[in-house]
């Protein structure tokens, strides 16, 4: 019997392109939790025949079964299908417009949205964590690309809703981990976060005053990342196989699964090594041919790409109006940044070594641990204060972009503008919201448009309609217009241009494919009534032998335990939690008295060993 | 939460108004004397009082930095989490405000036109070029219609633009004594401030085209 009531939890998590976990903070210090293949839970889901595999599981299934294996689904999150034509080649499943034109995956004639397969990922992270902890976990702070805009953190929040989980907070990945690298630091400077993931590259520029993490700016590109890099190697394979008379099939999406996991092997083995051996073998083809490939030239390859990460490393200190000698401090993020020449780039450019001991893995869940814990009230000492990456405004006349807030501007954010018509009579105005730096809208991205109806008809020019911005603290947008002159507001919504709706989101969360999955309910039920009926056991036994109750402790134990026999009845987890927890509680000092009885009679005998039995 | 009392926080609010929770006083502060609950920002005189600073152009980062921080550890909406939602949405707005706040008096230029518009009134943002710069901002003008640069001219665009910078910033620190008139009831001064602030907007916006074209050149 325990008295410790367990209090509502807040998972952080990193949900990457390549691979995701959780974190929590306990006694102040946060940890991975951990599964039986460690705490990483690669961003896989397979669905042969409808069947849902998650992570590892999936991740096994990707070459035998590429068709219906997705991965890199972080890419398509919050994309129209158009947006991402170039690169959708390379998958080896097939990737579709859904009705909308949003990017999405095609398996077996169903389309799949990203925001849904992302859900998934994150309901195996979620289920992970509560065989970890042994109870369910329904909040959680999820991490994204410093550089993500308005959709792909719309999409985030949603896939978390649809997997079940109250979004406390979106917070960027590169601040989660300065977070975690701070934690204990007392000291005062100014840090760079160099962030190079799976898929995805940000900079993040911060100042660091007594708990205090301000980010000064931030840039990036959400499509640049680890498979870049793989992507390269891929193309050298296929090329080297041309000098061997060898023309690879890269339509066949067993072919391009195949080189793609050899791909990111090779680049692995060139971490540790000078030279690496490359066997190719082609079940369905005769052919098989064997190259090298060696340090030097891998990262001559790669160089184009280290290039694009410094030139956003020049611009993140410009727009903080740093240089790189304002620098005190460079902490390494990503699985990429264990490339050798990554390392030796940031290096150079910086003129210091990088910080990479916290293990670029787990980093960034750590310090979204952290900050599931500052949300819920486990400390104040330590505060985030972040900035948006990109600008956000309004189309004006002529297709001029009309800046409301500025890239790297503190979020939470307000701003107002005032708005009028442009014709005599005129009773509503489109409003086309954008995100981004360019002059031009149409250079930019469209995040939805609503239409202001119900203006008095007036002269042109006439009526005042004040259109205010509102950023929340996980960078998300809402807009809100007010006729100034009437003092009615607008009832807005915003249908947005790359997302679901909330209505849609709201009906996965009854009805997604992943709730097939969902088995933790039950799982919890088995645990915790085996749970119930040993408390229960032991009770029975406690109320035979004890005799010395305080006045009325009796009776609350009984009732108690009635309560506990009736929530076994039904088939809630939540309700047993409570009851097994409220038993525990009424027997708490019951429970003492007894352990203090037992061990003060045995060791009258000395039997020191025998009264360690007993406590157990 | 702890926090060390501030005197430049009590202005927040004139201690007379009803808490939204409680129905009480709610005191000095920005928070209910009564029940403790987190108050919306009164419409403060302006963004200086917020901070707890006299209304001046020239400002100490540090004295900005310093209230800023501690009025976002009371307020901002990580603390506030746990609580209702009608306290994590003022937790959300007072914040922004707060850091909207922040961003004008942070930005020299930006600090200037509020100043401006605060001391006196309706002002015309009209960007001018310097008289003096005038035949370099022709050339320069020039050279940023070229479709293709020389490295020669490259290199006369990077040396412009270090010379408008300097200016710029000249031109701003040159502010200060006019702006001390101004707020010494001085209304002459106002079209020195406005002609020289309209010079600064002229010079930041042709910086910004040269940056843009040095950028499309490296790409």
């Amino acid at each position: 019997m325990s008295n410790n009531k367990k209090k509502q939890i807040a998972i952080g998590i990193d949900l990457g392109t390549t691979n995701s976990l959780a974190a929590i903070v306990t006694d102040r210090q946060p940890h991975a939790l951990t599964g039986e293949h460690g705490a990483i839970v690669p961003s896989v889901i397979s669905l042969k025949d409808k069947k849902l595999e998650i992570g590892r599981a999936a991740y096994n299934a990707l070459v035998e079964n590429p068709e219906h294996t997705v991965y890199s689904v972080k890419r398509l999150m919050g994309k129209a299908a158009a947006d991402i034509k170039d690169e959708s080649g390379r998958y080896p499943f097939e990737i579709a417009a859904d009705p909308r034109g949003l990017a999405s995956v095609k398996i077996d004639d169903t389309i799949y949205s990203p925001v849904e397969l992302s859900a998934a990922i994150l309901l195996g992270v979620k289920e992970q964590a509560e065989k970890a902890l042994g109870q369910p976990v329904d909040r959680a702070v999820i991490t994204v690309p410093a550089y993500f805009d308005d959709a792909q953190r719309q999409a985030t929040r949603d896939a978390g809703k649809i997997a079940g989980l109250e979004v406390l907070r979106i917070i960027n990945e590169p601040t989660a981990a300065a977070l975690a690298y701070g934690l204990d630091k007392k000291d005062r400077g100014t840090i760079a976060v160099y962030d190079f993931g799976g898929g995805t590259f940000d900079i993040s520029i911060l100042r660091l005053t007594d708990g205090i993490f301000e980010v000064l700016s931030t840039a990036g590109d959400t499509r640049l990342g680890g498979d870049d890099i793989d992507d390269v190697i891929v193309d050298f394979i296929i090329n080297e196989a041309r000098a061997n008379d060898i023309d690879i099939n890269t339509a066949s999406p067993k072919i391009r699964a195949m080189l793609k996991r050899n791909a990111e092997e090779i680049k692995m083995d060139l971490s540790n090594n000078e030279r690496v051996n490359i066997d190719m073998h082609f079940a369905h083809q005769a052919d098989s041919f064997s190259t090298a490939l060696k340090r030097p030239i891998f990262d001559r390859m790669i160089e184009p790409i280290l290039n694009r990460t410094i030139d956003f490393c020049k611009r993140a200190l410009d727009d903080a109006n740093l240089t790189v000698d304002d620098i005190d401090e460079v902490i390494l993020v990503g699985g990429s940044t264990r490339v050798p020449a990554v390392r030796e780039e940031v290096e150079a450019f910086f003129k210091r070594e990088p910080h990479c001991d916290l293990g670029p893995d787990e980093v960034v869940a750590l310090g979204a641990s952290i900050q599931a814990d500052i949300i819920t009230g486990g400390r104040d000492d330590l505060l985030l204060l972040d900035v948006t990456p990109l600008s956000l405004g309004i189309e004006t006349m002529g297709g001029v972009m009309n800046v409301l807030i500025q890239r790297n501007s503190k979020i939470p954010a307000v701003a107002n503008e005032i708005f009028t018509t442009y014709v005599d009579g005129q009773t509503s105005v489109a409003i086309r919201v954008f995100q981004g730096e360019r002059e031009l809208v149409a250079d930019n991205r469209s995040l939805g448009h609503f239409d202001l109806t119900g203006i008095a008809p007036q002269k042109a020019g006439m009526p005042r309609i004040e259109v205010a911005f509102t950023l929340d603290a996980d960078g998300i947008l809402k807009v809100k217009a007010t006729d100034t002159r009437s003092g009615k507001e607008q009832d807005i919504t915003i249908r947005p241009s790359y997302g679901l709706t909330q209505d849609e989101v709201k009906s996965m969360v009854r009805e997604s494919f992943i709730h097939a999955a969902d088995d933790i309910e039950k799982r919890l039920l088995i645990e915790l009534s085996n749970e119930a009926k040993t408390v229960l056991a032991a009770t029975e036994k406690a109320l035979e032998i004890v005799t010395d109750f305080k006045p009325g402790e009796e009776d609350d134990i009984r009732d108690a335990a009635d309560d506990l026999r009736e929530a076994l009845k039904g088939n809630s987890s939540r309700v047993l939690r409570e009851k097994l927890d409220d038993l525990n509680d009424a027997t708490s000092d019951l429970a003492a008295r007894m352990v203090n009885e037992s061990l003060s009679g045995l060791l009258k005998n000395k039997k020191v060993g025998d009264a360690e039995e007993l406590i157990k | 939460m702890s926090h060390t009392p501030n005197d430049s926080l009590h202005i927040l609010n004139d201690g007379h108004h009803l808490c939204w929770s409680c129905k009480e006083e709610v005191g000095e502060g920005p928070f209910c004397s009564h029940c403790v609950k987190i108050q919306p920002l009164e419409e403060v005189s302006d963004y200086f009082a917020l901070f707890g600073l006299e209304p001046h152009y020239k400002i100490d980062p540090a004295d900005l930095q310093k209230p800023f921080i501690e009025l976002s550890r009371k307020m901002h909406p990580d603390f506030y989490g746990q609580l209702s939602d009608s306290e994590q949405v003022i937790a959300r707005d007072n914040t922004a405000y707060l850091n909207m706040a922040y961003g004008v008096l942070k930005d020299p230029i930006k600090r200037a036109d509020y100043l401006l518009s605060l001391k006196a009134g309706n002002t015309k943002s009209n960007p001018t070029p310097p008289q003096d710069l005038f035949d370099e901002i022709l050339e320069t003008g020039e050279l940023l219609m070229n479709d293709i640069l020389s490295a020669d001219e490259i290199k006369q665009l990077n040396r412009t633009k270090n010379d408008f910078t300097v200016r710029q910033r000249e031109l701003l620190d040159s502010l200060a004594p006019h702006f001390d008139k101004l707020l010494n009831g001085h209304n002459s001064a106002k079209t020195e401030v406005e002609s020289r602030l309209n010079n600064v907007k002229y010079l930041r916006t042709i910086i910004r085209r040269i940056e843009q074209r040095l950028k499309q050149d490296e790409n």
